[in-house]
C-alpha cells in the first residue's frame, strides 16, 4: 500500500492541530483528489481488522484495538471535513444518544435542566 | 437507599413513589400522604440523598436499586415524577408482572419532549441563571444544586408562589452526584414509553397547567405514545403533586379506584 496508514495518521496529526492557511488553501485546490485518497484510506483501514501497517522493509506495526478505533475515528472526522459535512455531524450528534455523554452540554457549553 | 412504609392493612395495594432530580429524595411527595387511608404507600428515597452512595450513581445503578425493592413486593403501583417518572416507564416497560399500574407526574420521555423542555428553559434567561448554570458545571456540589434550583425555581412552580414552594429542594437532601451521572441517560427511553402503548395496565400521566417542563401538549404527546390517560391540574408548575397535593390525591384515588377492587 503506498499510502501507509502510518503516513495517514501522521498528516491527520498535523493536519488538525497546525494547519496553515496556505495548506488549507492547497488542500481546497485538490479537494477532490483528496476525497477520493480519504475515501480509499478508510476503507482500508475499516477492512484491514488486525492494522498490519508496513512500508518497504519498515517492521511490522500492529496496533491495539485503541489505537486502530481512534485511528479511524480520525480518518472519519477527516472525511467529513472534506466533504464539508461539519453542520450534519453536529446535527447528527445531537440527535443522537448516547448514555454516558450530555451532548447538549459539550456541544452548547451548558448542562441538561434538573427535571 | 432509604425507604419510608406507611401500612394500610385493608389494603393489598401498593404505592410506590420515585422522585426526580436525579438526586432529589422523596420530600416533594410527602404532601400525598393522605392516600395511605386507601393503599399501602413506600417513599423511595435513592441512595446519596438520605442515605450514603453504596455505588456510582449512575442511571443503571439508581434503576437497580428501584428494581430490587419492588421485586418483593406485590400489586406495585409505580408513581413517578419526572426523572422519577421515566424511571418508572423504564421498569415498567420490562413487563414486570408484579407491576399493576404506572402513574407518571411530568416525565419528559421522548425527543420532541426534550426539544419542548430545552426551547421553555431557554427563554427569559437572566445573567443569574447563566451565572448559577456556570457556578454548578464549575463545582457541583449539593448546595450548588440547590442554589441552582432556587434560580430556576420559575421554571418548576407556579412563579406566583414558586418562593415558598421551593423550599421542597432547598430543604431537602439532595444528591448533584446523581444528577451529573444519570441526566444524560434519562433522554435515551423512548423506546421504553412507545413499548408501553400495548402493556395492559391502568396507565396515568398527569401534568400541571404551567408546567415548563412538561406542558399539557407536550404532555398529551407523551400520553398518547405510551396509552397514558391523561390529566392537567390547573395552575400547577412542574412539582405538580407538591403544589396541589389534594387535586392529586383525587386524581390518584379516581384512578386507582378503577382498578376492580384493589384499593
Amino acid at each position: 500500500m503506498k499510502m501507509t496508514l502510518k503516513v495517514v495518521a501522521l498528516l491527520l496529526a498535523i493536519g488538525a492541530s497546525a494547519q496553515t492557511i496556505k495548506s488549507y488553501a492547497d488542500e481546497i485546490a485538490s479537494l477532490p483528489e483528496l476525497i477520493t485518497e480519504q475515501e480509499t484510506v478508510l476503507v482500508n483501514l475499516l477492512n484491514n481488522g488486525k492494522a498490519e501497517l508496513r512500508e518497504g522493509n519498515e517492521p511490522q506495526v500492529v496496533l491495539t484495538e485503541e489505537e486502530k478505533k481512534e485511528l479511524i475515528i480520525k480518518n472519519m472526522v477527516h472525511y467529513i471535513r472534506l466533504i464539508e459535512g461539519k453542520e450534519i455531524l453536529l446535527e447528527e450528534l445531537q440527535r443522537q444518544q448516547f448514555p454516558d455523554l450530555d451532548i447538549r452540554g459539550i456541544l452548547e457549553g451548558r448542562q441538561n435542566p434538573g427535571i | 437507599m432509604k425507604i419510608q412504609y406507611i401500612e394500610n392493612k385493608n389494603s393489598n395495594l401498593n404505592l410506590v413513589f420515585v422522585s426526580g432530580g436525579p438526586g432529589l429524595s422523596s420530600l416533594s411527595f410527602k404532601p400525598l400522604v393522605n392516600l395511605s387511608d386507601n393503599f399501602n404507600l413506600h417513599f423511595l428515597d435513592a441512595m446519596g440523598t438520605t442515605s450514603e452512595l453504596k455505588t456510582e450513581p449512575n442511571y443503571s445503578n439508581l434503576l437497580e436499586e428501584i428494581e430490587d425493592y419492588i421485586s418483593n413486593i406485590s400489586n406495585v403501583v409505580l408513581c413517578g415524577h419526572s426523572f422519577g417518572g421515566i424511571q418508572a416507564i423504564d421498569i415498567t416497560s420490562k413487563i414486570n408482572t408484579n407491576i399493576i399500574g404506572l402513574i407518571v407526574i411530568g416525565s419528559p420521555v421522548t425527543e420532541n419532549a426534550f426539544k419542548i423542555l430545552n426551547q421553555n428553559f431557554d427563554i427569559e434567561l437572566s445573567q443569574a441563571h447563566i451565572d448559577i448554570s456556570k457556578k454548578l458545571e464549575d463545582s457541583p456540589t449539593n448546595e450548588i444544586y440547590k442554589e441552582w434550583f432556587f434560580v430556576y425555581r420559575d421554571f418548576y412552580f407556579n412563579p406566583k408562589t414558586s418562593i415558598n414552594s421551593i423550599k421542597v429542594i432547598t430543604d431537602d437532601t439532595v444528591c448533584v452526584k446523581s444528577y451529573s451521572n444519570a441526566i444524560a441517560e434519562s433522554a435515551t427511553k423512548e423506546e421504553c414509553l412507545q413499548s408501553l402503548k400495548n402493556l395492559n395496565i391502568p396507565k396515568l400521566f398527569i401534568t400541571g397547567e404551567l408546567d415548563r417542563v412538561m406542558p399539557p401538549s407536550s404532555a398529551k404527546h407523551e400520553a398518547d405514545i405510551g396509552g397514558f390517560d391523561l390529566a392537567v391540574i390547573n395552575d400547577a408548575g412542574h412539582f405538580v403533586h407538591y403544589e396541589h397535593p389534594n387535586e392529586t390525591i383525587e386524581l390518584i384515588n379516581n384512578f386507582l379506584s378503577k382498578m376492580g377492587g384493589k384499593k
